[in-house]
């Protein structure tokens, strides 16, 4: 016999109540735990991938879009830059490093990126095997892409028009898989990188209709009307946009403005857009936090609920227990015990759940799957959880603890 | 064993129970006689420390009450006192063992399973032992509890109105259990009743007059 042995004992004498609580605490503890996972990987993810680069330039649209479509490769670019502009951009001193990408085409939905090497050090990649592109058409393959298409090294296939599956398939000008890169946890894994050039190449001979068709189908009505005021331009001299590392701190408070203050540039800031977006993205967040924190609330109220119901009866108990030589303290602890303990079942049953959720997630959906890859990491935070969890517990106790430390033993024994 | 002196208890200003002196010696059996309201239960919690008198003192087994803190009156009626309520209070989320275990527990003594079992074989109820409280008849249910007031052997025995709920044969029965597990812990006994047909199974008793 101990007093979890009683506590235990009690809880198990009204099974339904108990369960019911435990329900509640466990649901609201699991999402909460799911929520705070999913939005670390999330953040993680976001701010791995645009880590090593401090500025991108694009053409004018909303900046979000470039960072989505420059550094995320989640969104289609707005439009096109001259590739006179990178050269510009490479001359001025507050830039250390400035990468070209050329976005277009995709693989089964991968992205083709026509860029230079230097554009796998700001990801974090390293190639398994293969060499890097060195002449137009040949291509290296992130490590998913690899996986999930089963293409080898020397395997050719042909990229499709567009962002999209199911764009012209650019049959006459197939890539040739020269390199694979190891899996680096970021975006590149899932990407098809080649020379800048390889997708001119397979843009040279298309007519200015196709063109027109390509911004149609990158599905922009503000980019199409702005390529329609456009000049007439040869697609082998552009770029989709340039990815900037500065030579200086201090870059950062004068060079995106000098861009922005030119006509036909826009730059956009990986760290404020992808912030700004989780500022969106967090209203969501706060609403299901809010819920589960509901959920939390309702258990603890149950809690107390059915404790303090169970007084009246229980007070009986609790003078025996007095005459059998149970202090005060004793008495309020198996009470507070009994609310612990099961704030504590349910706080690692939530917490178990929430993890099991998420990796249920990243099985079922592939999209998902890297975010999933933490599902089994204990995050600092989710101990907030637990002490969320056993504060409702005790406060649930409170009142009923505080009728058993003023209980009268001589006067509960007399009237019943 | 123990001895009363000029004790006095009110409740506010109503004078609950009188006691100018009164002692016992071990091992003796007393009947606590009075009619009802002449303070019978209250001179009981104040022998088992569950009440601190108004007025006068409390020395049982040579120790002076008063001078216990609450927590060590606690702990001192868990090991030398054993009370048998008149409504027995079984705890009814524990057996009818647990109820012994949970009594061994709270005096702080070891658990001993075995001395808990043959308590109840002694009080003939040992095959009731895992059963729970609310399926054992009223006889049942109060063997259980004689069980419970004396398995830590106390030096002082205590009931409270032991057979108000029993039929005479069963009254009569109450009365022997209880002094039979007082020879056998070697306890002092005081059972308060005013019931007639206990009254000659008492060698001693102190009658309480109807207070105020």
């Amino acid at each position: 016999m101990n007093l979890v042995r009683i506590a235990y004992a009690y809880a198990r004498r009204s099974p339904l109540a108990t369960l019911l609580n435990l329900l509640l605490l466990t649901l609201g503890v699991a999402t909460i735990t799911l929520l705070l996972l999913l939005t670390t990987a999330l953040d993680e993810r976001l701010k791995r991938d645009a880590a090593a680069i401090d500025l991108v330039v694009g053409a004018k649209g909303s900046p979000l879009q470039l960072v989505l479509a420059g550094v995320y490769h989640v969104d289609v670019p707005p439009g096109n830059i001259p590739l006179e502009e990178i050269e510009r951009l490479r001359r001025n001193p507050l830039i250390r490093e400035v990468i070209p990408i050329a976005l277009g085409d995709s693989y089964r939905g991968y992205h083709i990126v026509g860029t230079e090497p230097a554009f796998l050090g700001l990801y974090g990649a390293r190639l398994a095997g293969g060499a890097l592109w060195s002449a137009p058409l040949e291509a290296v393959l992130g490590a998913e892409v690899a996986r999930r298409s089963g293409l080898a090294l020397g395997a050719q296939f042909a990229g499709s028009h567009g962002l999209v599956e199911g764009g012209e398939i650019h049959a006459d000008n197939p890539y040739r898989i020269v390199g694979i890169l190891a899996p680096a946890g970021t975006v590149i894994d899932r990407l098809v990188l080649t020379g800048v050039d390889s997708v001119w190449k397979v843009h040279e001979h298309e007519a200015q209709e196709e063109h027109a068709q390509e911004t149609a189908a990158a599905g922009q009505p503000g980019s199409a009307s702005a390529h329609a005021e456009e000049p007439a331009v040869t697609p082998g001299r552009e770029v989709t946009m340039a990815l900037v590392r500065y030579a200086t701190p201090l870059a950062a408070a004068s060079l995106p403005r000098q861009i922005n203050a030119e006509s036909s540039l826009q730059s956009a800031s990986p760290a404020y857009e992808s912030a700004r977006l989780f500022t969106v993205f967090g209203v969501g967040t706060d609403v299901i936090r809010g819920f589960a924190l509901f959920l939390i609330a309702a258990a603890a109220l149950g809690m107390f609920i059915a404790l303090y119901q169970a007084m009246d009866a229980r007070q009986y108990d609790l003078a025996i227990m007095r005459t059998l030589g149970a202090s005060r303290g004793r008495v309020c602890g198996v009470l507070l015990l009994e609310s612990l303990l099961l704030s504590a079942a349910g706080a690692l049953l939530g917490g178990a759940l929430g993890h099991a959720l998420l990796a249920a997630i990243g099985a079922w959906l592939p999209a998902a799957a890297s975010l999933a890859t933490g599902a089994l990491r204990l995050l600092p935070s989710e101990l907030g959880v637990v002490t969320l969890a056993l504060a409702g517990g005790i406060i649930a106790a409170l009142l009923p603890v505080w009728r058993a430390y003023r209980l009268d033993v001589a006067a509960t024994l007399a009237k019943g | 064993m123990f001895a009363l002196n000029g004790i006095e208890h009110r409740f506010g200003k109503t004078l609950a129970v009188r006691v100018p002196a009164w002692s016992a010696a071990p091992g003796e059996r007393w009947l606590l006689a009075g009619p009802s309201g002449s303070g019978k239960s209250t001179l009981l919690h104040l022998l088992a420390g569950l009440l601190r008198p108004s007025q006068g003192s409390v020395a049982v087994g040579g120790q002076n009450l008063a001078e216990l803190s609450d927590t060590a009156l606690d702990r001192w009626r868990g090991r030398h006192v054993g009370f048998l309520p008149q409504r027995l209070h079984l705890l009814a989320s524990l057996s009818a063992l647990d109820n012994l275990l949970l009594a061994q527990y709270l005096a702080g003594a070891p658990a001993d399973r075995a001395g808990a079992q043959a308590v109840l074989a002694a009080l003939d109820i040992g095959d009731l032992a895992l059963r729970m409280p609310d399926t054992l008849s009223q006889g049942q249910a109060q063997r259980v509890a004689i069980a419970r007031a004396a398995i830590n052997r106390p030096a002082l025995l205590l009931a409270d109105e032991p057979t108000a709920a029993l039929d005479d044969a069963n009254a009569l029965a109450a009365a022997g259990l209880l002094a039979a597990q007082a020879d056998a812990v070697g306890a002092t006994l005081v059972v308060a009743s005013h019931d007639g047909r206990i009254r000659d199974a008492f060698a001693r008793r102190y009658d309480l007059e109807a207070a105020a």
